[in-house]
């Protein structure tokens, strides 16, 4: 007896939908995954935004568990407020596993370090916001606030979707997460290569969400009310307020994302002069660690010399070193110079171009003196930043070729010694004041340490200093406050870091200082020993300092593993030969030793806990560091398993698409109809608004035969019964069913499955683009709807 | 009365005295089961029917067989000219033997009232029947008499001779719920009418089906017919946009709407519903609306008909959808 008492419960609180979190009544799979490709497809354009894909993995891994954990919370028969929590719990772990492992307890635990490095990394984050241009390395900061958006987004847009069933909302809302990195980076790609994907995805939710579903779409929409004279409002209104609402919110956003209103990184314009604008540093790096092992250049010379494209003077508030744009004036021939020389190396060489696609910086030594050649003419020198560049619309084209004269500055170690350096231009020596205080303490114990007075003794302390450094370009990336810190940490970096810091450094010593941008002289050919084959990896960034009355001075702070680096020493300031050279050595082996070789201070590395910051530091940087660098494994795998369990799910879930029993009676009988329907349109019977359901499926029944027929007329009642009568019984829903089977089997019968699916596919669409264009939802049906599944 | 109310006549019964009546009558009428039905939906949502077609169609016969079938009371009035108002209504007189006055009813006191070519008789005539059909009551001397119930009138009209008439203004065909044609039969039923109308009256051998208290309550169960709010707001869409239709210059009036709504019932009721669909007004919508909409005279001169009119209307009106279509 208490057996069958309890079994009505247990079966009531089975299958309980309760009114206020509306759910999905099917097609569930169809949903998810277009929900999962949604949210996919806006983060794509983030690439924009970031510099190379190390940024993807930690994205897409958290857009997958945030949304995997709000979607099983939900199976799970959570309510919204136990899901939020689920999701911030996952949050939490995700974010402690990618940026502060080392914080945790047990490896997996959060405690009150990972907290404080929270708080830290968070902070950092904002400031690089503001700092960094765009396109950005993603470091640890940027891309602990990038994870925690898209965990939220994905939170979000799951509940839209699922709970509140309101795709358009979802979809306005992942449109939002797509449209920032675009609003944000200069146009660098077709829209549509970032806009297909999403619109994809876009239309593959509204289309799962066709049928009986499509209604809900407006509940929360100023389409489903009618104003006050009772006429409802058109799509337009709505349509315009979403879009309205959708640009407000990318444009705020935007103004918080990195790089938003700074100058592109590229842009070629005016006539007469050049005027460029670059961030060849970055370009340094993605030459560093590009793929194309090619020579790009071949360069004849008297002896192996560097070949710089530009000189970078400002460093900015964006903590990028960079400069005020390039101005060409005609070359005629010869190369004015700013400043005057000392004694100088004369050097002739001959380039010719291999493959350089669209520059417009011409490789040139510095002091270039002379030019001659076929494209000679074209030639455009800016003498701020001693840059060789081309007539404005010229670009540098494989089998270019071009002679050059150029004096090196060569002064002796006395003259270097006794000269000062130029102090009268404020912009050589200005900085921002957000470098960080360890860069200038730093810079002043090396010098302090080596007892080095003059500038040029300055220099060369920092040079060396740096050079034994650990050389990977595999760094934590980027060049600005926090990037540096973490170099001068952990002491590992790249040339642009090298030669950034140093260059900041010197600058921080009262030292003219610019960064110069280009090409170490590449390898030797064996045939010729005075030709040389210059590669992307030779891409490189060193230092220059302003002596008066000698020029610009270039020192190398790079301990680059290839060798391929003229190291200035007291004794001689323009070698004529690389390290490896020196070395005579295989130029791949490892560089340290050839510098060492080369006469550094032995002492320095051993003065290293006179310089080292604080452990505790080196190990929060570090963290972040490498928590950019690369995302557990586990979050991969976690990944992958999800989306498996939910390709499994759209498998299972598909076998009992069509089976509605247990929903409201009202609910299975429009079901059943809206299925006559799509086959109806489908075949081209597109019902009208003023037609009743009767006229209708009695219209898309015609020519069919007296049981499509008569189905139809039982459907038709069995609707008309559903929408005016006052109660529904689940025989009616059962009655409705058969004969809208019976109906469709009528209605397809003697086709071929691909013809079917043809037809139920236009059904669809011309179902969803029907209620696009209707884009209303009477009040009475939602609330009708509410009290029949009551 | 009161407690007819609470009984529940299920919509299933309801249809099947429906159905009984409606078989009674097509025995007489042949071929015309449209018209038939009409004037029985017209019959339980109380409202009166105007039946306007050429002589010799059968109008007088569906009025009679209409009213024999259900056993109540049945006057029929021939209008002519020289009708009176208180031929209609009735009149007072001076009863000697009792000494004081007497009402003797007119014409319009029975449960069905046959108007035989209404538009013979004067306006004044006319006005008083039709104040009447309006309110259900007449008021005599300062005296209130109410009519019976069911009370429905069926009036004739023939649109043929002009000579003579005085043809019902158009506020005055509001009065009545419907108008109805009957047209010509087919040529089947016309041939049955040949062999069996030699064969005596045989609205005369009609045998009752129904009694006037039967109808009482089945007009009562119908107005518990439910119409769900959509449905009550496709009659007001409906009505309105006869109103803004270019062709026309009065539109259908709330009373349309009232009576359209309660036919509609009535006809959900004769199918057995105990709901109502769009169906059942798009089904009622020509012969409860057409008469009451005056063209415009250009849309007069074009030949267009309030018929055609209507059926734009439907053709336009969307239907409002409970729950997803």
């Amino acid at each position: 007896m208490s057996a069958t008492l309890q079994r009505p419960t247990a079966a009531q609180s089975a299958a309980p939908p309760p009114p206020d979190t509306p759910r999905l009544r099917r097609g569930e799979d169809v949903v998810t995954l277009a929900t999962v490709a949604l949210l996919v497809a806006a983060c794509v354009p983030l690439a924009r935004v970031y510099v190379g894909l190390t940024f993807f993995r930690p994205v897409i891994g958290a857009v997958l568990l945030s949304f995997g954990l709000s979607w099983g919370a939900r199976r799970l028969d959570a309510g919204p407020l136990p899901s939020l929590f689920i999701v911030i719990t996952g949050w939490v772990m995700f974010c402690s596993a990618a940026f502060f492992d080392d914080t945790l307890f047990a490896g997996f635990l959060p405690g009150g370090a990972t907290l404080a490095a929270a708080l830290n990394l968070w902070a950092r984050g904002l400031d690089l916001v503001a700092l960094r241009p765009s396109p950005a390395f993603a470091e640890a900061g940027l891309m602990f606030l990038t994870v925690t958006g898209v965990w939220a987004v994905a939170h979000a847009v799951e509940g839209l979707v699922f709970r509140a069933a309101a795709p358009i909302r979802a979809i306005l809302m992942s449109l939002v997460l797509w449209a920032v990195p675009l609003a944000v980076a200069p146009p660098s790609t077709r829209a549509w290569v970032w806009a297909v994907p999403l619109l994809a995805a876009a239309s593959m939710l509204m289309l799962s969400f066709a049928g009986s579903d499509l209604r809900r779409w407006g509940v929360w929409s100023p389409a489903a009310r009618r104003d006050h004279r009772g006429v409802e409002r058109s799509l337009f209104p709505t349509g315009a307020v979403h879009a309205l609402v959708a640009i407000g919110a990318g444009v705020l956003l935007a103004g918080m994302l990195p790089g938003f209103g700074d100058k592109p990184w590229y842009e070629v314009r005016g006539t007469g002069g050049t005027t460029l604008t670059t961030n060849p540093i970055v370009d340094v790096r993605a030459r560093l660690v590009a793929r194309d092992t090619g020579p790009i250049m071949r360069v004849v010379a008297d002896r192996p010399v560097y070949l710089r494209t530009t000189g970078l003077d400002v460093y900015s508030d964006g903590e990028e070193w960079t400069n005020d744009g390039i101005r060409g004036a005609p070359v005629n021939g010869t190369f004015p110079h700013e400043v005057s020389l000392g004694p100088v190396n004369h050097v002739r060489l001959q380039v010719e171009v291999r493959d350089l696609p669209q520059a417009v910086l011409v490789p040139a030594p510095y002091q270039a003196l002379t030019v001659d050649g076929p494209i000679a003419d074209a030639f455009q020198y800016d003498r701020r930043n001693s840059t060789v560049t081309l007539d404005s619309g010229a670009t540098l084209n494989g089998g270019d070729t071009y002679d050059l004269e150029a004096g090196i500055p060569s002064p002796t170690q006395e003259q270097l010694e006794a000269a000062d350096v130029v102090r009268t231009n404020p912009q050589l020596l200005q900085l921002p004041e957000n470098v960080p205080d360890e860069v200038h303490e730093l810079a002043r114990t090396i010098v302090g340490s080596a007892d080095a007075t003059t500038p040029f003794e300055q220099a060369l302390a920092v040079q060396r200093e740096l050079r034994g450094w650990e050389y990977s370009v595999e760094p934590p990336q980027g060049h600005g406050g926090q990037a540096m810190l973490s170099f001068i940490d952990n002491r590992v970096g790249y040339c642009e870091q090298f030669a950034g810091t140093m260059a900041v450094m010197l600058r921080s010593l009262g030292l003219p200082s610019r960064v110069a941008v280009g090409y170490t002289p590449g390898e030797p050919v064996g045939d010729d020993s005075n030709a040389y084959v210059i590669t992307n990896a030779n891409a490189h960034a060193w230092v220059e300092v302003l002596f008066d009355g000698l020029g610009w001075i270039s020192f190398e702070p790079t301990p680059r593993s290839d060798g391929n680096v003229l190291v200035p020493s007291a004794t001689n300031i323009a070698p004529s030969r690389t390290v490896a050279e020196l070395d005579g050595r295989d130029p791949s082996a490892e560089g340290q030793e050839g510098f060492e070789a080369a006469g550094p201070d032995p002492d320095l590395r051993n003065r290293e806990d006179a310089n080292a910051p604080p452990t505790e530091a080196a190990a929060e940087g570090g963290a972040g560091g490498a928590g950019s660098q690369g995302t557990p494994r586990w979050i991969t795998g976690a990944a992958l398993l999800f989306v498996a369990a939910l390709l499994a799910a759209a498998v299972v879930g598909s076998r009992g698409h069509h089976e509605m029993p247990g929903r409201p009676p009202l609910e299975r009988v429009l079901h059943a109809r809206s299925e006559v329907e799509q086959i109806g349109r489908g075949s081209g019977v597109t019902p009208a608004v003023w037609e009743t359901d009767v006229e209708y499926l009695g219209r898309v029944a015609h020519r069919h035969g007296p049981a499509a027929v008569a189905a139809a007329q039982e459907l038709a009642q069995q609707v008309g019964r559903a929408r005016y009568a006052r109660s529904l019984s689940v025989e009616s829903a059962v009655a409705a069913e058969a004969a809208a089977g019976t109906l469709q089997r009528e209605l397809l019968g003697g086709r071929n499955r691909l013809q079917r699916m043809l037809i139920r596919l236009r059904g669809r669409w011309s179902a969803a683009a029907a209620h696009i264009r209707a884009g209303v939802d009477q009040p009475w049906s939602s609330s009708r709807r509410r009290a029949a599944s009551r | 009365m009161a407690t007819r109310r609470r009984d529940h006549v299920p919509a299933e019964q309801l249809a099947e005295h429906f159905r009984r009546i409606e078989a009674n009558i097509a025995t007489v009428v042949e071929g015309k089961p449209e018209v038939i039905r009409l004037a029985l939906i017209a019959l339980l949502a109380e409202g009166h029917v105007l039946v306007e077609d050429v002589p010799g169609v059968g109008k007088t016969l569906l009025a009679k067989a209409v009213a024999k079938s259900i056993a109540c009371s049945v006057r029929r009035v021939q209008f002519t000219p020289d009708l009176l108002p208180s031929d209609i209504t009735g009149v007072s007189v001076y009863n000697q033997e009792h000494g004081d006055f007497e009402f003797k009813p007119g014409a319009i006191f029975a449960n069905i009232v046959l108007g035989d070519e209404i538009n013979r008789a004067g306006p004044k005539t006319q006005s008083a029947m039709l104040e009447a059909m309006e309110e259900r009551t007449v008021t005599v001397d300062g005296t209130t008499y109410e009519l019976g119930v069911p009370f429905m009138v069926i009036a004739t009209q023939n649109p043929v001779e002009l000579e003579g008439t005085y043809p019902l203004p158009e506020a005055q065909r509001d009065r009545f719920m419907m108008r109805v044609g009957i047209g010509y039969p087919s040529v089947a039923a016309e041939l049955e009418v040949l062999d069996v109308h030699g064969q005596g009256d045989r609205v005369a051998s009609l045998e009752p089906v129904a009694d006037a208290q039967q109808i009482a309550g089945l007009i009562e169960a119908a107005k518990e017919i439910h119409a769900a709010e959509p449905l009550k707001r496709y009659v007001v869409d409906l009505v309105r946009a006869s109103r803004d239709h270019a062709a026309v210059d009065l539109g259908a009036s709330p009373r349309a709407s009232l009576a359209l709504l309660r036919a509609a019932r009535a006809l959900a009721a004769c199918e057995g519903r105990d709901y109502v669909v769009p169906d059942d007004v798009k089904q009622l919508a020509q012969p409860i609306l057409a008469h009451r909409l005056i063209l415009s005279p250009e849309a007069q001169m074009a030949d267009r008909t309030a018929a055609e009119v209507i059926d734009e209307l439907l053709a336009s009106v969307p239907i409002p959808t409970a729950g997803a279509r």
